[in-house]
């Protein structure tokens, strides 16, 4: 049954509430513009207030936010492609060291921010299916969970999650030990 | 370290990032949604204009200029921009739907709401809309444009000319890009459904 408009307004809070810093964090994954990543952010949160019309608690919130949240940026991305033809590889192309150049892969010691400036700088360079399923991993999202977001057998997002791992570890552990901080 | 160590850093690192905060209250966003029905109506208002303008343009040349094959040419324009006009009330209308659907795109996963998009996208490219903006258009400009030429001497036939040239070598170049486009959006479509399809085949 559609939301009245307080409940609309109501739910939207409890999701900006829970998943804000998320989508904050998603926006700078799929946009690396400054400017531009501040409109996708909008357009999330329109889309998310919008959907919450809909929402019928068929599933759950968290699923439902990411997916509105997604979807608002794959459209965003599709529109960006259009005007500035980026190529966009898979995470296979990029475990095989395809799809990124070797220059762009990270200096052995890295700092915190550097860290983080190359892993938006490597799931920037997704596609959007796979980009998705990064993000996700990375906001602790378990397979099934990603499989119900992304429409993915959990089978198949476990194999890319192993693969995403696998990149991760490669790319990163040299550089990674933030824990010691 | 080992792979799920380094990947549990990360994890903690991705997830204790320090980041601007970005808040927007409902009253915002209901001002929000306003501002971009009004963007979209001033951009559909405009195509209507523009359509509406080019029909005036060649009714005039209809009425003013001698040249049967012009006039003729001229007609035939005025039949396709109409119909081409039924075609932009046409898109609107799935515009507004399409906007529906995004309203409730929590309940599409993120592979049909894909597919969905690069499908619409390969239609615009490639679908019988396509084909159906180039059959109206062509015929009349190219009948409008010999007949520019048969009126006029050199050098005032040149807009005849440029008629004519686009209608020749311009349209066919559109087409070949367009095809070239939806082919790409048709293998991005292909390989989403081999993941529907097959999940495991690429593991």
């Amino acid at each position: 049954m559609p939301a009245d408009e307080s409940t609309q307004d109501d739910l939207y809070e409890q999701a900006v509430a829970n998943y804000g810093p998320a989508l904050v964090r998603l926006a700078r994954a799929w946009e690396a513009d400054r400017d531009a990543r501040k409109d996708l952010l909008q357009e999330m949160h329109l889309a998310l207030w919008r959907s919450f019309k809909t929402f019928d608690a068929r599933c759950a919130l968290r699923t439902w936010v990411y997916r509105v949240a997604q979807n608002a940026a794959t459209s965003h991305v599709l529109r960006s492609r259009r005007r500035r033809s980026i190529p966009l590889v898979s995470i296979e192309e990029i475990e095989e060291h395809g799809g990124i150049a070797p220059e762009t892969l990270p200096p052995p010691s890295l700092d915190q921010a550097q860290i983080l400036d190359r892993l938006y700088d490597l799931i920037q360079r997704l596609n959007p299916l796979d980009r998705q399923v990064i993000l996700l991993y990375l906001e602790g999202v378990d397979a099934a969970s990603i499989g119900e977001v992304t429409g993915i057998s959990s089978g198949y997002v476990a194999t890319k999650i192993h693969r995403i791992k696998s990149i991760l570890a490669d790319r990163f552990h040299n550089g990674g030990n933030h824990d010691q901080r | 370290m080992t792979s799920d160590n380094s990947s549990t850093n990360l994890h903690d690192l991705w997830q204790k990032q320090a980041q601007s905060s970005f808040e927007i209250s409902p009253e915002k966003l209901h001002c929000l949604r306003k501002r971009l029905n009004r963007k979209l109506l001033v951009r559909d208002g405009t195509v209507w204009v523009l359509c509406l303008f080019e029909i005036c343009w060649f009714a005039w040349i209809l009425v003013a200029l001698p040249q049967p094959l012009m006039k003729f040419g001229s007609a035939l324009v005025i039949l396709g921009m109409a119909y081409m006009t039924g075609q932009v009330w046409l898109n609107q209308r799935s515009c507004r739907a399409s906007r529906l659907r995004a309203e409730a795109s929590g309940n599409v996963n993120s592979l049909e709401f894909l597919r969905s998009e690069l499908e619409r996208q390969r239609e615009f490219h490639r679908g019988i809309w396509f084909w159906s903006r180039l059959a109206v258009l062509m015929p009349g400009l190219l009948v409008f444009g010999v007949g520019a030429i048969m009126l006029f001497p050199w050098p005032d036939s040149l807009v005849g000319w440029s008629v004519v040239g686009v209608t020749v070598f311009v349209f066919p170049l559109a087409i070949w890009l367009n095809l070239k486009k939806s082919k790409a959006y048709q293998r991005e479509i292909d390989a989403l459904d081999t993941l529907r399809q097959s999940p495991q085949k690429n593991s």
